[in-house]
C-alpha cells in the first residue's frame, strides 16, 4: 500500500494546511477506491476530534423516527392517488413554466435576426437594385438575399450578409469606414470604396473586382487567410475553402446579369443548367452525356427563363421541353 | 483483528499507516470495524440498524455540515434529510461503500446544493436539484478535495471579519438568534447588528460565488 499519504496528511488537508504538491499527491492517492474509504474514515475521526459543536442526536433521532413512522403509514393506503398527484402536479407545473420560458427565450433568440436586420430578397428570375443607408448600391441577382442591420448601419459598422449573388458599388466614406460582405460560404470581403461582385451559392463562391481594392478573408480548414485583390482579379473558392486567383479580361462580363444579360465563354451546358437552377429555379434534364459536355460562347439578353431557354436551344441546335419547373433538352 | 477479517475494506489504514502514528483517544482497539455492529443491526431490523447508524454518525456529520452552512439548524436539517432518505430508499440493501463514505458524501453534496440555492437564487442553475441520488459523486477525488477547500475558505473568510462583526454573524447565523436578542446581548443598537450582518453576508456571498463557480465549472467540465 502507498504510504505517501498518512492520517496526518489527511488531517492537515481537512484543516486546510496542505501544500499544493501534497494536494496533488493526495488527489492521486484518492483514485484508489479503498483510499477513498480511508479518507472518510479519517474525516469522521477528525470531526470527532475537532467538533464544531455537539448536535443533540437523541432529539434528532426521535424526530426522524416519528417522521419515518408517519411516512410509512402514508405509504400503505396511498398506493396511487394520495401519494402521486402532488409531487407530480408540482413537477408538471414546473416543467410547463420552464418549457414556456425556454420557448420564449429561444423565440427571442431565434427571432433576433428579424428584429435587428432587414432582409432584401429576390425571387427566381428577379433582379433588384437597392441603395443602402450609407449610399452604397447593391444589385441582387435572382434567388439571392442580403441581410442589412437595421440599427447603426453606416456610422458604426457596414456589414452585410449575402446568400446568392450580388454586385456592389460601395461608397467611400471620409473616415475610411470598412464595408464587409459576409457569406455563409466561409469567406468575407472587406472593402474600402469599390465596385465588385460576389457569388456565394451552393455550387461554389467567387469574387470579381471591377474597380478599387478589396480584401478577401477566407478560411481553409481552421485557418484564416487574407488576400488582396486588384481590379480584374477573379478569386474562386472551392468547398474546402481553398482559393484560386485568375485574371479576367472583362470583369464587367461577370455582372452582365445586372441587365439581364448573359455572357458565356466556352461555358459548358452543365454549368448553364446549374445557372438556370440558381437563377430561375428550374431543374434541367440532359438526356445525353455528350450534351452536358458541349460549350456555349456569346452574349445575349434574356429577361425571362423562356427567353433564355429559346436562345440556348438555338445556340446548341437542340430542342427543349418545359413542364412547369422541369426542362428537358433533347436532340 | 478477528472482527475485521469479515470486512477487508476497513482495516488497511488502521493496521498500517494509522496505527504507527498515535492511537487516538476514545477508540478501543477492538472497534477496528466499527460498522460491523451496524450491519448486524440492519440484519436484525431496519429500525435497529437505523438507530445505530444515526447515533454513530449524526454528530460528526452535523459538525461537517456546519462548516459549510454556518447554521446549526440548517446543518441538522440537511443531515436529518440524508438519514431519512437513507431509510426511504433502503440504502442499506444496496450500498457498496461503507455507511460512513456514503453519509459524508451525501451530506457534502446536499450542503453544496443548499449553498447554491441560498446564494445563487438569481441564477437559473439553481433549479430544484434531484436529491434522490445522494451518493452521486462518491468516486470523484477532485471534488472530494474541493469540498474541503470550500469550507476552509469559508473559515478563513469568517476569521478575517472584524471581531464584533464575527460575533454578530455567529450569534445570528450559527445560534439562530434574532437581531433584537443579539443587540441586547452585545449591548449595541439593532441597526449596528443589521449592518454587521449585511457586511458578513455580502462578504461570504462573494467568496461563495467564486468558490461555487469553481466547483460548478468543474462539474460542467466532467
Amino acid at each position: 500500500m502507498d504510504q505517501s499519504v498518512t492520517r496526518h496528511t489527511l488531517f492537515e488537508h481537512f484543516a486546510g494546511r496542505l501544500s499544493p504538491l501534497q494536494r496533488t499527491l493526495l488527489e492521486d492517492w484518492l483514485r484508489e477506491p479503498i483510499h477513498r474509504e480511508l479518507y472518510y474514515q479519517a474525516l469522521e475521526e477528525w470531526e470527532r476530534l475537532n467538533a464544531q459543536y455537539l448536535a443533540d442526536d437523541e432529539t434528532a433521532l426521535a424526530e426522524s423516527l416519528a417522521q419515518l413512522e408517519s411516512w410509512e403509514q402514508e405509504r400503505i393506503p396511498a398506493v396511487g392517488p394520495l401519494m402521486s398527484p402532488n409531487p407530480f402536479r408540482f413537477t408538471i407545473r414546473w416543467a410547463a413554466t420552464l418549457t414556456g420560458l425556454v420557448l420564449l427565450i429561444a423565440g427571442l433568440y431565434l427571432g433576433r435576426s428579424y428584429f435587428l436586420n432587414r432582409t432584401i430578397a429576390t425571387a427566381y428570375g428577379e433582379i433588384r437594385r437597392e441603395t443602402l443607408p450609407d449610399g452604397s448600391t447593391v444589385t441582387l441577382n435572382a434567388n439571392s438575399s442580403l441581410r442589412v442591420p437595421r440599427f447603426g448601419f453606416g456610422p458604426r459598422t457596414r456589414e452585410v450578409f449575402l446568400k446568392g449573388e450580388a454586385a456592389f458599388s460601395v461608397k467611400h466614406t471620409p473616415d475610411d469606414q470598412r464595408f464587409v460582405v459576409k457569406t455563409s460560404n466561409d469567406f468575407d470581403v472587406v472593402v474600402l470604396g469599390t465596385e465588385f461582385s460576389v457569388y456565394a451559392r451552393q455550387r461554389g463562391s467567387r469574387v470579381v473586382l471591377n474597380r478599387g481594392k478589396v480584401q478577401l478573408a477566407y478560411h481553409p480548414g481552421n485557418q484564416t487567410h487574407q488576400l488582396t485583390m486588384k481590379p480584374g482579379d477573379l478569386v474562386s473558392l472551392d468547398h474546402h475553402g481553398h482559393a484560386a486567383l485568375q485574371r479576367v479580361a472583362q470583369p464587367e462580363a461577370h455582372v452582365a446579369w445586372k441587365d439581364h444579360r448573359f455572357a458565356f465563354r466556352e461555358t459548358s451546358v452543365q454549368e448553364i443548367a446549374d445557372l438556370l437552377n440558381e437563377t430561375y429555379g428550374l431543374t434541367v434534364v440532359l438526356n445525353s452525356p455528350e450534351l452536358a459536355d458541349r460549350t456555349v460562347s456569346g452574349t445575349f439578353q434574356a429577361a425571362t427563363a423562356d427567353e433564355f431557354l429559346q436562345v440556348i436551344a438555338e445556340l446548341l441546335e437542340v430542342n427543349y421541353h418545359r413542364q412547369s419547373n422541369e426542362v428537358t433538352f433533347f436532340d | 483483528m478477528p472482527l475485521s477479517a469479515s470486512v477487508p475494506s476497513e482495516d488497511p489504514f488502521k493496521s498500517r499507516a494509522l496505527n504507527s502514528a498515535d492511537e487516538s483517544g476514545g477508540q478501543s482497539p477492538l472497534s477496528t470495524d466499527t460498522e460491523w455492529v451496524i450491519r448486524q443491526g440492519f440484519l436484525t431490523s431496519v429500525r435497529t440498524g437505523y438507530e445505530l447508524l444515526f447515533r454513530r454518525y449524526y454528530r460528526p456529520l452535523c459538525s461537517q455540515a456546519v462548516r459549510f452552512v454556518y447554521s446549526k439548524e440548517i446543518a441538522q436539517d440537511i443531515v436529518s434529510e440524508v438519514f431519512l432518505n437513507f431509510w426511504k430508499n433502503e440504502v442499506h440493501n444496496h450500498i457498496t461503500t461503507s455507511y460512513r463514505a456514503y453519509l459524508f458524501t451525501a451530506v457534502r453534496n446536499r450542503v453544496y446544493n443548499h449553498l447554491q440555492d441560498e446564494f445563487r437564487k438569481e441564477s437559473l442553475l439553481g433549479t430544484p436539484t434531484d436529491q434522490s441520488d445522494d451518493a452521486l459523486t462518491y468516486d470523484d477525488p477532485q471534488q472530494m478535495l474541493q469540498y474541503t477547500d470550500l469550507y476552509n475558505r469559508l473559515v478563513e473568510e469568517v476569521r478575517s471579519l472584524p471581531p464584533q462583526c464575527q460575533r454578530v454573524f455567529i450569534l445570528s447565523r450559527f445560534e439562530g438568534k434574532k437581531g433584537r436578542e443579539i443587540a441586547d446581548e452585545l449591548q449595541i443598537s439593532l441597526k449596528t447588528v443589521e449592518a454587521h450582518l449585511f457586511r458578513a453576508l455580502s462578504h461570504l456571498r462573494k467568496v461563495l460565488l467564486t468558490g461555487l463557480g469553481a466547483l460548478l465549472l468543474f462539474t460542467a467540465a466532467r
